[in-house]
């Protein structure tokens, strides 16, 4: 038994840790840089860019009080289960230049039902403690996920179904094949428009998701006074506040591996030629960057630009507008393939 | 009838244009709100009432706009101060009259027989005269309650309300 | 606040004056000075302070206006309601002494009657700077504890 033998296992155990450092902290630089773009766009100069940390830190050193008429259980689960959910998205994901940790153990499908964890998460949360403005925040947030699930999974079943096309032998669900293969260079013109929509309601969705004007309908905070998160203090919000964080990582990942898996070292390989680590940094930053302008786009613009929805139109939206564009996209790229062949 | 009929018998003064006043007897105001507002006068704009101590009574006003002919009219009647009931106009001018009525009961301890709900509006955990007639003597009770005379600098403020 | 040991509450403090997060009560004129310190010019969230929309999140609860017998009451909850360590600011000379209405029989004269206040901010209504001193203050108070506390 020498070293090499327990590589997997020290694997295995380490990048559950890595992924959740980096995870949360990126999620909370991200945080930073939206605060202080959003506050230049509206002529201010906005808190520095260690301000999340600065929150956190603060959160943790509040009382906990839990509500006398509360659920104890589901309520001081339910943040640990919405950063459970997500850190375990993020070990499904592949981050930057590195395969996923999970990969030959779950494939989109399994990714589909973990990302609806964490909005579930909140929701019990939203019910268990006794207010009733937290009971509308919590029916709020159910709403918000039937309704960004739909043309969520249209747009998955759309990449699925061209990839079990174009290649027969790949598995059509899984991460691996979205990254080695991407999709603008297989399609014709017909399909790059379809593609086109695709992205554009792709980003609609994570700003649903992500839980930002316009769709902030769950936290919303003049009309029912911090929703589902009313009655939580202390290190519950704490950790309510650093899962939103996370999730704006994996929300970006997920359209990342969908749309723009690129890397900068198959570009440069033929003009430099350095030592596979320096590859591997050079491709890790590339992501971070990518990473930063699918958030500016998401989360910054969209909030700055646009006041809140009111739910009914939340859900006109989702399953009009969106499902609409979607499906026109599928048919579109279902015409490219089959009009081509 | 026009609204001038009705009100020529009670000796209107005429303020300025559009404003008219007008004094009528107690027991048949109601009669008159109620024909004067099938008339034109929709609009209750306001009630508030005048503490007469001297006579001892209370003077209720009401102010009445009409969109038709523009013209204020303001309608005014003597109750006595002892006994301060009257009929609630809050079947001819429903909610406007309520909440009006609501604060001068509140504020002044007159009944109006008739009206829904008198709760009080701003005053909770009020025990005494209703502040707004002349003889409670609010400088007494803010000068009792909230300033204590033994403190050193409290004690100006007693001396500061010289009668 | 309660009574904690001393370095644990420069710990807390320490880290609580670098995100304050501000829950307003306003009753009446008192606070028109204060909306341009949200805005442009005045900004306050350079250093950190946002306002939330509920007590459960909040540290520093802003009192502003005359308070009256009805609402005083109200305020009372509110505070409970705030988990610890929290503060409180009376904004305004009406909660200090009963400013403009002294001698009213409805207003409050003194807020520090009712609830615990830490700073007082003079003023009828106090300006937008006004604010900035008082919360510089607070910044220098809980600097010189943690001074205090390392030194020992």
């Amino acid at each position: 038994m020498s070293w090499e033998n327990y590589m997997p296992y020290i694997y295995a155990i380490f990048a559950p840790f890595a992924l959740a450092l980096f995870g949360i902290i990126y999620g909370l630089v991200l945080k930073g840089f939206d605060r202080k773009l959003a506050a230049h766009m509206q002529w201010r100069v906005g808190p520095p860019l260690r301000q999340p940390f600065y929150d956190v830190l603060k959160l943790f050193e509040k009382e906990n009080i839990v509500p006398k008429n509360a659920v104890p259980w589901i309520f001081n689960s339910a943040p640990i289960i919405s950063m459970g959910a997500l850190i375990l998205a993020l070990l499904y994901l592949p981050i930057g230049p590195f395969n996923p940790v999970l990969g030959n153990y779950g494939d989109l499908i399994v990714l589909l039902y973990i990302l609806a964890l964490p909005g579930l998460a909140m929701m019990l949360g939203g019910f268990s403690s006794s207010s009733p403005y937290s009971a509308v925040g919590a029916q709020r947030e159910f709403i918000m996920i039937l309704s960004y699930e739909f043309p969520l999974a249209i747009i998955i079943f759309t990449f699925a179904w061209k990839y079990s096309i174009l290649y027969p032998n790949l598995k059509a669900f899984s991460l691996l094949t979205f990254v080695e293969h991407p999709l603008w260079q297989n399609v014709g013109i017909l399909g790059f428009i379809g593609l086109l929509i695709l992205l554009i309601t792709m980003l609609v969705v994570t700003t649903g998701e992500v839980g930002r004007m316009p769709f902030d309908i769950a936290d919303a905070g003049t009309e029912i006074s911090g929703g589902a998160l009313l009655e939580y203090t202390g290190k519950n919000l704490g950790l309510f506040y650093l899962a939103d964080a996370v999730k704006i990582v994996v929300m970006g990942t997920l359209i990342i591996t969908f749309f723009f898996p690129y890397n900068l070292s198959s570009l440069l390989l033929h003009y430099f030629s350095l030592p596979h680590y320096a590859w591997l940094t050079i491709d890790f930053l590339f992501y971070l960057l990518k990473l930063f302008i699918i958030s500016f786009v998401v989360v910054t613009v969209m909030r700055v630009a646009f006041p809140r929805f009111r739910v009914d139109q939340v859900v006109k939206f989702y399953w009009g507008y969106a499902t609409l564009a979607s499906l026109i996209a599928l048919s579109l790229i279902v015409l490219d393939t089959v009009g081509g062949v | 009838m026009s609204w001038e009929e009705i009100i020529k018998d009670y000796n209107p003064t005429i303020q300025r244009e559009r404003r008219i006043w007008v004094n009528i007897p107690k027991d048949k105001v109601y009669d008159i709100l109620q024909n004067l507002k099938n008339e034109g006068f929709e609009h209750l704009s306001s009630l508030s009432v005048t503490d007469w101590i001297d006579e001892g009574k209370f003077e209720i006003t009401y102010h009445l706009w009409s969109y038709k002919f523009k013209v204020l009219l303001t309608v005014k009647t003597k109750i006595d101060r002892e006994e301060a009931k009257i009929k609630s106009i809050y079947p001819i001018y429903d909610r406007s009259a309520w909440i009006h009525e609501r604060e001068m009961h509140e504020l002044f301890g007159i009944e109006f027989i008739g009206n829904p709900d008198l709760s009080p509006l701003f005053l909770e955990d009020w025990n005494e005269k209703p502040p707004f007639r002349k003889d409670f003597d609010w400088r007494e009770y803010v000068r009792s309650k909230y300033y204590n005379k033994e403190n050193e600098r409290e004690k100006a403020y007693w001396e500061v309300w010289l009668k | 606040m309660v009574d904690m040991d001393k370095k644990v509450m420069a710990r807390k403090m320490g880290r609580l004056i670098r995100s304050i997060w501000i829950f307003n009560w306003f009753n009446s004129c008192g606070v028109t000075e204060l909306l341009p310190v949200v805005a442009s010019i005045y900004d306050m969230e350079r250093f950190g302070l946002i306002v939330v929309d509920n007590p459960k999140h909040a540290d520093v609860l802003i009192v502003g206006g005359y308070q009256t017998e009805k609402s005083i009451k109200r305020v009372i909850r509110i505070y409970n309601q705030m988990p610890e360590p929290k503060a409180v600011m009376a904004l305004g000379s009406c909660t200090i002494t009963g400013g403009m209405y002294w001698d009213s029989y409805n207003t409050i004269k003194r807020l520090s009657d009712y609830i615990p206040v830490t700073i007082y901010v003079p003023g009828c209504p106090p300006r937008p700077e006004a604010v900035f001193q008082a919360v510089g203050m607070i910044f220098e108070h809980v600097n010189q504890l943690k001074k205090e506390v390392k030194g020992k």
